[in-house]
């Protein structure tokens, strides 16, 4: 009887011991689990789930180039296809295999099309990518396989399955984030589609950063492998496909990319007797009338092109179009079993605001934005002065939305304000200590008081933020701090962040530096650019970036004569570089002096430019003015300070300056009235190409030496 | 249908990709198997069986077929050899041997002796002499390629002594194959020892024991603490190590020292670690193996550490080599007459010097093959035979200078000697080569940067701060644990204490492991910062 008793006592205490510890098991499992919010993989990932069964269409499934290149959401509002994109950073063919076998399974009456982004075939990447894409796949026999199928060996499938075995090395890098993940809240909006407003001709100081587009497609193309592993699985997808009687379609998003990788997926898809559209090649990039300086995000270090939001518009206005026209994808706008995807459109809509936001110029616009929206928190912060520019307008725009402060701010203040929903919550401003004294003004009351002016409050949603900001003498300093988190841009002029109600989340912060202008920089230059030509703008009147975009589109129009003409090029000095393209009949080659040219030159360069004829040029003295022009071939023109003409065959007129006091020595070339020269120390030197009626490259050769773009573009 | 084959074959592919090894999850998750299934028989048989199943499949996977056939092989000569000695002696029914049947079973014994010894003296010296490891049992046969089977030194060790101890009538011959098979290739002790003796190991095999709550639980934190002194330090410390002797050119003095102490800490963590597991685990099942740690850094001599550090080791070689060649005829001959002719100290230290010089020798040669390991075990014989020969005068000296060698302080100052001898003993073995030896003696001897130990360089050798931290803890742990092994059972005082700091240990020490075991593909966080599309 006693010897029962403590057996019970035993088996209870072991069950006791076990149930605690698979509790705690769970409980750090959970800990350990991360979450990826970036590139929009959470919502991705955990939205799939919450889509009601047998709604879905077409799915996308590739990396992240087709995340950021399709927005479901458009083509819903569009064209009335239920869509979901199903791309996550760098994603297997694998991952893509199993995700379609998961979609497949919640959608299987209405699934009809898949669409594949054919770049995750040239790859396979680290563990990394496949926990991206697989962890938060629900438990399933799918999800284990998936596993197993990455894992390749039972311990590793072991450690794989189990977040705390997988990441238990991440106990130090824990953030709160880990600890208040279950107050996530899936953002269902999306639908698989990455935001992003950042273009990259905005983020250039030269528009040779950016690549030539399209890629020319030649002779001499790279023999290209794509990946085993992804080739197999891309197998089964095909399999699949055939099996369950869906439509597979490849697509290539304009990104890197190759002749070679081309002519690989298209001989798979061509096996397959699959339609391929790669959008970095004619018909499709011409149709689509893709930009790859307005409509690619600025890449980082780490990751390749992606296109933004004005580059998935493009995108997905075509894949609506032939998912309708080709795939018989159907209208479902007005049936009852859809009404849910209008919620979802609100959300995206709320979502691209932010892009609309960007074009704004005129911080009164963005804030009469932001209101009439409404259900945002407006946090504004001033770094240094926000008063110097502000017109009057603009000052009675913010008396009339109550921001009387704003309105009446003076030079070097220090100002925040917190407007929740269009009411004002708080507005705070702390005159500068000397313009107080000047103007007899002390109503600091202290104006020995020289610190930031802080304030500390609670948003409705519960999170605390903390507002600094600093006039030129009072800390020269903003901040936004909500949740902890820093968010002001900390620029001078008007630091803005604004804060989604309904998202429970930051959606924008940005800029105004009214202490320099009233306006900022209008970000849509590409819009800007075609208002500008229409205009009648010349290339020397264009500015900024339109000047970076104008002369992108040049050289983009001229890549197929600048890579020939690279071919050629056998080194990187003056008289290689000048004798490549002395070859082509159809180019003008001007030539400038800006200082000193003569001490640049070595004995070589020398002789090499006595063999191309530019005699001038090889005995020139120190300090001496100099302009030369070679057409066809043949040296035009040899002089000093100044050279004027016309070239006949071609008709342009053209006009040389050197180091003439006038210019305060610098050199000048306009080709028909517009300057081309790069007014830098060294010879200044412009191709002309007679053919196609534009510049084609613009060097400099200086004691750094030989600076031209052409090779920059193609060595790429 | 089409999926459930799919998924079967899936299955027998990631099966056939595992390794197996101690640490692994795998080995874990099959050992917890193994013993569910133990507790569950009833008889001797099926429980044997049992076992041999899991040695089977331990052996075939974490070792090769081929490699299982040479063991097998191995036991079936040892089965027939001893049985066969068995029936020369039981020809006679006086209880001393007759001398005339002892030659005849000298024969068999011998055969069988050579014959082990020839393939475990074949395999070592194939490696030296870089002979192609796989292949296939054929050309293992025409002495073309080696197969190294798991666990030779451990289990030739044994069958040998095995042998000697029915031909010395220590031990009567098992009549039961499955039971010598099952001692032999016992999953537990294959790999790492303890180097048992089989005479013990049999009588423990024909009478499991069925479940018994506190063993099992006893035996259960020896396996966890084994795993915490493996995967949490050793592993843990080897990333240091690893880099440090094996890109040596790169680095300088002090950091060697640090390296060489680390050393000295991992292979103690390693070693008895695996072995804290294979005696966990055997002791759950319900049989115990030879204890082969006792605290070895708390030795006061190179003799004393040499007892308590891989005990079953120095026991065979205690009883198997020293004690038979001082009992032998011949040897006793020749002490004779070196006592007669050169004086009775002359003779002390030929007595001395023979049979510990030959244990050291092969000692050294045990542990691996190459010049580094004998001459470590030279190193080790000197030391340990000078200290024996001038041990008397050493305690007169210290007597005549008045120092009291009982205090803490002189003990500490012992066991701090010891553990130096140890260490340089570590740097014979551990670098790649002995020129990679002496190079790091070299550095060591002739640069001092101490600047070292604080301007971060310690930190680009693959750990970080807090691994040092984990290091550092962890070894004051072990410390506080082996202090109190010294008095008593940790397990028992464990046992004393109430419930809530039982289970805080338990828990405490199944959560170290899981979280700072050094295991899996390494969460690398840079890894996930996002790159190329």
């Amino acid at each position: 009887m006693e010897a029962k008793e403590t057996k019970r006592r035993k088996i209870t205490k072991t069950v006791m011991f076990l149930m605690i510890a698979i509790i705690l098991f769970f409980i750090l499992s959970f800990l350990a689990q991360p979450v990826w919010t970036s590139w929009n993989n959470y919502n991705t990932t955990h939205g799939i789930y919450e889509e009601p069964e047998n709604t879905i269409e077409t799915v996308f499934l590739g990396s992240s180039v087709i995340a950021s290149g399709i927005s479901p959401m458009e083509l819903y509002e569009n064209y009335g296809i239920c869509s979901y994109v199903i791309g996550t950073a760098r994603q297997p063919v694998m991952a893509s295999y199993y995700w379609l076998e998961e979609v497949y399974n919640m959608h299987t009456e209405t699934l009809d099309t898949v669409v594949m982004d054919a770049s995750s075939l040239t790859y396979n990447p680290d563990i990394a990518r496949y926990h991206e894409s697989i962890d938060s796949m629900r438990f399933s026999l799918n999800k284990l396989q998936a596993v197993a199928a990455y894992s390749g060996n039972v311990s590793d499938f072991l450690v794989n399955i189990i977040p705390l075995l997988s990441y238990h090395e991440r106990w130090q890098d824990l953030t709160k984030e880990d600890f208040t993940k279950l107050d996530l809240k899936v953002d269902l909006s999306p639908r698989g589609y990455n935001f992003s407003g950042s273009r990259w001709i905005n983020n250039v100081d030269d528009y040779s950063d950016i690549n030539l587009m399209p890629y020319i497609y030649n002779e001499q193309i790279e023999p290209y492998e794509l990946d085993e592993t992804a080739l197999f699985y891309f197998g089964k997808i095909v399999e699949f496909c055939q099996n369950k009687d869906l439509q597979l379609v490849l697509v290539k998003m304009p990104a890197s990319w190759s002749a070679g990788g081309h002519d690989a997926i298209q001989e798979l898809a061509n096996e397959y007797n699959l339609d391929f559209l790669d959008f970095n090649f004619d018909p499709y990039y011409s149709e689509i009338q893709y930009d790859f300086a307005t409509d690619t995000m600025l890449p980082t270090e780490l990751d390749s092109l992606h296109p933004n939001y004005w580059g998935c518009i493009k995108l997905t206005d075509y894949m609506g179009e032939y998912l309708t026209k080709v795939c018989g994808n159907r209208d479902v706008r007005r049936e009852e079993s859809y009404v849910f995807m209008e919620d979802e459109l609100e959300g995206y809509h709320r979502l691209i605001a932010q892009a609309d936001l960007l074009e704004y110029a005129n911080p009164c616009d963005y804030l009469s934005y932001v209101f009439e929206k409404g259900d945002y928190t407006v946090f504004l912060s001033v770094k240094g002065d926000a008063a110097n520019a502000l017109t009057d307008e603009q000052r009675e725009y913010f008396a009339s939305v109550g921001l009387e402060e704003l309105s009446d701010l003076t030079l070097n203040a220090s100002y925040l304000a917190v407007i929740e929903n269009g009411d004002l919550s708080v507005e705070l401003t702390k005159m500068d200590p000397d313009y107080a004294l000047s103007n007899g003004n002390n109503a600091n009351g202290d104006t020995q008081d020289t610190g930031t002016l802080v304030y500390r409050g609670e948003m409705v949603g519960g999170k605390d933020y903390v507002i600094k900001s600093g006039g030129s003498n009072l800390g020269n300093d903003s901040s936004i701090l909500i949740n902890e988190e820093e968010y002001s841009p900390n620029k001078k002029g008007l630091n803005v962040v604004l804060y989604d109600n309904q998202k429970a989340e930051v959606v924008d912060h940005t800029n105004f530096d009214t202490s320099k202008s009233p306006e900022r920089q209008f970000a849509n230059c590409g819009k800007l650019l075609s208002e500008q030509l229409a205009d009648g703008y010349t290339f020397a009147e264009l500015e900024g970036t339109e000047r970076l975009l104008y002369q992108y589109h040049q050289a983009c129009d001229d890549q197929e004569t600048v890579i020939a003409v690279h071919n050629e090029l056998d080194s990187w000095d003056l008289g290689s570089y000048l004798r490549s393209f002395r070859k082509d009949e159809n180019i003008t080659i001007f030539l400038t002096a800006q200082n000193d040219v003569a001490q640049m030159m070595d004995a070589d360069t020398k002789t090499e430019l006595m063999k191309l004829g530019l005699e001038n040029l090889s005995t020139l003295e120190d300090n001496d003015a100099y302009v030369a022009v070679i057409n066809a071939g043949e040296v035009l023109f040899e002089g000093e300070s100044y050279g004027t003409g016309n070239i006949k065959k071609s008709g342009i007129d053209y006009y040389l300056e050197s180091n003439s006091e006038e210019s305060n020595n610098t050199s000048s070339i306009k080709i028909n009235g517009k300057e081309y020269s790069p007014k830098k120390d060294g010879l200044n030197i412009v191709i002309y190409d007679c053919l196609t009626e534009s510049v084609i490259d613009v060097a400099n050769y200086s004691k750094y030496g030989l600076i031209y773009d052409i090779a920059k573009e193609t060595s790429k | 249908m089409n999926t459930i084959r799919e998924i079967l074959l899936g299955i027998i592919n990631i099966v056939h990709e595992t390794e197996m090894g101690y640490t692994s999850i795998v080995f874990f998750v099959c050992v917890i198997i193994f013993l569910g299934v133990l507790f569950l028989l009833r008889g001797q048989r099926e429980k044997q069986l049992w076992i041999l199943a899991a040695n089977l499949v331990f052996y075939a996977w974490a070792g090769t077929i081929a490699a299982l056939v040479i063991v097998f092989a191995t036991a079936i000569i040892v089965y027939l050899t001893s049985r066969k000695i068995g029936e020369i002696y039981s020809r006679s029914d006086s209880k001393k041997v007759d001398p005339e049947l002892k030659k005849i079973a000298k024969r068999y014994l011998l055969l069988s002796l050579i014959l082990i010894l020839a393939v475990w003296i074949y395999v070592k010296a194939g490696k030296l002499f870089d002979l192609r490891e796989v292949g296939s049992l054929g050309n293992f046969v025409l002495l073309k390629t080696i197969i190294v089977p798991l666990g030779i030194s451990y289990y030739s060790l044994s069958a040998i002594g095995y042998l000697l101890d029915v031909y010395w009538k220590k031990a009567t011959p098992e009549h039961n194959f499955l039971v010598l098979f099952d001692v032999m290739i016992y999953f537990p002790h294959i790999v790492q020892g303890p180097i048992s003796k089989y005479r013990n190991l049999v009588k423990q095999m024909n009478q499991i024991p069925k479940f018994d709550y506190t063993r099992v639980c006893y035996g259960l934190q020896l396996m966890l603490y084994g795993y915490f002194k493996k995967m949490v330090l050793a592993d843990r410390i080897a990333i240091f190590t690893t880099e440090v002797f094996e890109n040596y050119e790169n680095y300088q003095g002090v950091i060697f020292l640090v390296a060489l102490l680390l050393s000295t800490f991992q292979i103690y963590m390693d070693f008895s670690g695996c072995v804290d597991i294979a005696l966990g685990i055997s002791q759950a099942a319900g049989i115990n193996l030879d204890q082969n740690f006792r605290q070895p850094f708390f030795s006061k001599s190179a003799e004393e550490f040499w007892r308590r550090w891989h005990i079953t080791l120095g026991a065979w070689f205690k009883d198997y080599v020293y004690f038979p060649i001082l009992v032998s005829p011949h040897y006793k001959k020749i002490s004779s007459a070196i006592n007669k002719k050169y004086g009775a100290s002359i003779a002390r230290v030929f007595n001395t010097v023979v049979p510990l010089g030959t244990v050291w020798i092969l000692t050294g040669l045990w542990h691996g093959t190459g010049w580094n390991y004998f001459l470590w075990g030279i190193y080790y014989g000197t030391i340990i035979i000078t200290s024996t020969l001038i041990g008397n005068g050493y305690q007169r000296l210290s007597d005549k200078l008045g120092i009291n060698t009982e205090t803490k302080g002189f003990r500490l100052f012992q066991c701090l000697r010891t553990g130096l001898i140890f260490m340089m003993g570590r740097l014979l073995t551990v670098p790649v080569s002995l020129s990679a030896s002496w190079f790091i003696l070299h550095s060591l001897l002739t640069t001092f940067n101490p600047w070292v130990l604080w301007d971060g360089t310690l930190l680009q050798m693959g750990l970080d701060f807090s691994d040092f931290v984990i290091i550092v803890l962890g070894l004051v742990i072990i410390l506080i644990i082996s202090s109190l092994q010294e008095k008593g059972s940790v397990r028992d005082m464990i046992a004393e204490r109430n419930i809530f700091i039982r289970w805080l240990i338990y828990y405490g020490a199944i959560f170290a492991i899981l979280i700072l075991g050094v295991y899996g593909a390494g969460y690398d966080a840079s890894a996930f910062i996002y790159g190329q599309f």
